[in-house]
């Protein structure tokens, strides 16, 4: 808001199916002694001071007009020859709408048939109030169930994972709201048509304050938790969040800052529509690029928690002959409600590989003779632990689900005690065994490529449990 | 789809239609409506200039002449018709009025 003697100048939304309220906006500021002089980009009005007066005014929809018209085009202005033989003097175009006043109270209404401008009206919404909306319930639908179907593990070991998904659920919300707020209004007004009467306006709108300033309180108010929680479940990746807002609220500025510069060149529709879709791409790629930078960045300086064997209890693994490493795929799934961790454990024959040194060990595949595929399963409540292990019985496919089948698994009997039980499905030599290690609060899946000694058994007892 | 569009005219239609039984200027036409019924319809410019495109595409007028950014349209043989058609109604209207009301 800038205001010197002369010149007045403030942002304001102005919406298609309220249009009423924005011409009555103008008649209070003529009334106080300001006239409408010109908008710059769609919604900063300027005004100049001018004897108070009595005027009134009219904003309409000039439906061969587009938001991406940085000047007043020629079919407009065969409109506008109309409307000023009608007794309404033009202002000023913005968009899609064309600004008149008039001091004649006789001067008949523009649009004197409300029918055909609540079609106007509906036309010039459908994409903000009708498309944008269904395509973002689509995609939230689709998130919530790729979600529930397939990443549900993965959504309960990551708190990101977890809160993108309540994002979504957020959002698709929001716009099932707008959608039905919109729907409401239209049916309203249809009735209001078909007997004759005035289109009410649409009073579910937000301010431009108000939508500016719920976009950057979400913001802030959305990086700030989502840093508190990262923090107490380890999940440093959720400091991209204040990145990601950043990015967002600074394109909000930048396109507005573009409109204005289109309007100043006098960009034609195709231009203008081609600069917002290099912006979009531009931006697009600083996003990308800063998100990838803050998570390379991170997962390269935390120390990832891992549940590690001690290095006596790896020999027990192999015979003597057998050297015993970790594998450089270990994978960590985060420590929200369930965690897991993935790892391979790769014997080596010393014999045949012929050397000792480790970093050799792995690229020399002549040495491989056996592995064991560990992964273990910390959920924080016990429903969860429940749930894993009935999943593993029905056999339910999940990107982290535990490849089990618990009803033709046979009890290993020396480990059953004080809850502690070892399940084995047994394949036929020298196919891979599965083993199944649980306590009732932790589950370690073990695939490996001999029967487990129990000697073998009792160590992965100690590691894990 | 079209056809159903116009299968009744608005008041505002139809007089639009009679000014341009000759050749004039669309952007008088808001005038010549108000003289021919004493300010009992009036057309508003932003109305007339839609109708004007619509019944262009539609086929009942058509465009004669362009002087600037004044265009100048007279009603085509299918705006005679919608327009006759309009007349019968309204007439069978009258009758049936006429008929239970006034007997």
């Amino acid at each position: 808001m800038k205001k010197d003697d002369n010149i007045f100048s403030i942002n304001r939304a102005v919406n298609y199916d309220d249009l009423d309220s924005a011409a009555a906006y103008l008649e209070k500021m003529a009334r106080e002694g300001w006239m409408l002089k010109d908008i710059t980009g769609t919604t900063r009005f300027n005004f100049v001071k001018t004897d108070p007066g009595e005027l009134r005014f009219a904003v309409e929809i000039f439906s061969e007009g587009s938001i991406y018209d940085t000047y007043t085009i020629e079919s407009n202005q065969e409109y506008i020859e109309y409307c000023k033989k009608a007794g309404w003097n033009f202002i000023c175009s913005s968009g899609k709408l064309d600004y008149f006043y008039t001091e004649d109270k006789n001067a008949p209404e523009i649009e004197s048939d409300p029918a055909m401008k609540l079609k106007t009206i509906e036309k010039a919404q459908r994409q903000m109030k009708i498309v944008f909306p269904l395509i973002f319930i689509a995609m939230s639908a689709v998130n919530l169930l790729i979600n529930l179907t397939n990443s549900l593990n993965v959504m309960e070991c990551s708190f990101l994972h977890f809160s993108a998904a309540m994002l979504w659920i957020f959002v698709g919300a929001l716009y099932i709201m707008m959608l039905i707020f919109y729907l409401a209004w239209r049916g309203k007004a249809r009735r209001a048509v078909a007997c004759g009467e005035k289109i009410p306006p649409n009073k579910m709108n937000l301010s431009f304050k108000a939508g500016y300033g719920l976009i950057i309180a979400f913001g802030l108010v959305h990086s700030a938790f989502m840093m508190l929680m990262g923090l107490k479940f380890g999940e440093k990746e959720v400091f991209m969040f204040p990145f990601i807002w950043a990015v967002i609220i600074l394109l909000v500025f930048i396109s507005r800052g573009l409109s204005v510069y289109a309007e100043k060149k006098r960009l034609s529709r195709g231009s203008y529509k081609a600069l917002l879709a290099v912006l979009t791409v531009v931006w697009s790629a600083v996003l990308i690029t800063g998100i990838t930078i803050v998570v390379v960045l991170i997962m390269n300086s935390s120390s990832k928690e891992r549940i590690s064997l001690a290095e006596k209890d790896m020999e027990v693994f192999g015979e003597s002959d057998v050297f015993v490493k970790r594998d450089q795929t270990d994978t960590h799934w985060g420590h929200f409600i369930l965690s897991v961790d993935q790892y391979t454990l790769t014997a080596y024959d010393k014999e045949a590989a012929g050397r000792h040194d480790d970093e050799e060990y792995i690229s020399d595949e002549a040495g491989l003779s056996r592995s064991w595929e560990f992964s273990i399963y910390k959920p924080r409540f016990k429903s969860t632990y429940d749930r894993l292990l009935k999943e593993a019985r029905e056999e339910k496919y999940r990107q982290l689900s535990i490849n089990f089948d618990t009803d033709i698994a046979a009890h290993v009997p020396e480990f059953e005690s004080d809850g502690f039980s070892v399940l084995s499905i047994r394949g036929k030599s020298p196919v891979m065994q599965r083993y199944l290690f649980c306590d009732g609060s932790t589950i370690v899946y073990l695939h490996c490529d001999e029967d487990l000694s129990a000697q073998q058994m009792e160590v992965i007892r100690r590691a894990f449990f | 789809m079209a056809r159903l569009k116009y299968k009744t005219l608005t008041e505002q239609m139809f007089y639009i239609l009679i000014c341009l039984k000759e050749e004039c200027c669309g952007i008088d036409i808001m005038e010549m409506v108000a003289a021919m019924t004493d300010g009992r319809i009036t057309i508003g410019p932003g109305t007339l200039y839609a109708l004007l495109g619509d019944f262009v595409k539609q086929g009942f007028i058509r465009e004669t002449a362009v002087e600037g950014r004044k265009r100048s349209y007279i009603l085509t043989e299918a705006g005679r018709m919608a327009l006759k058609e309009e007349y019968e109604r309204l007439k069978a209207q009258v009758v049936d009025y006429e008929k239970n009301m006034e007997s």
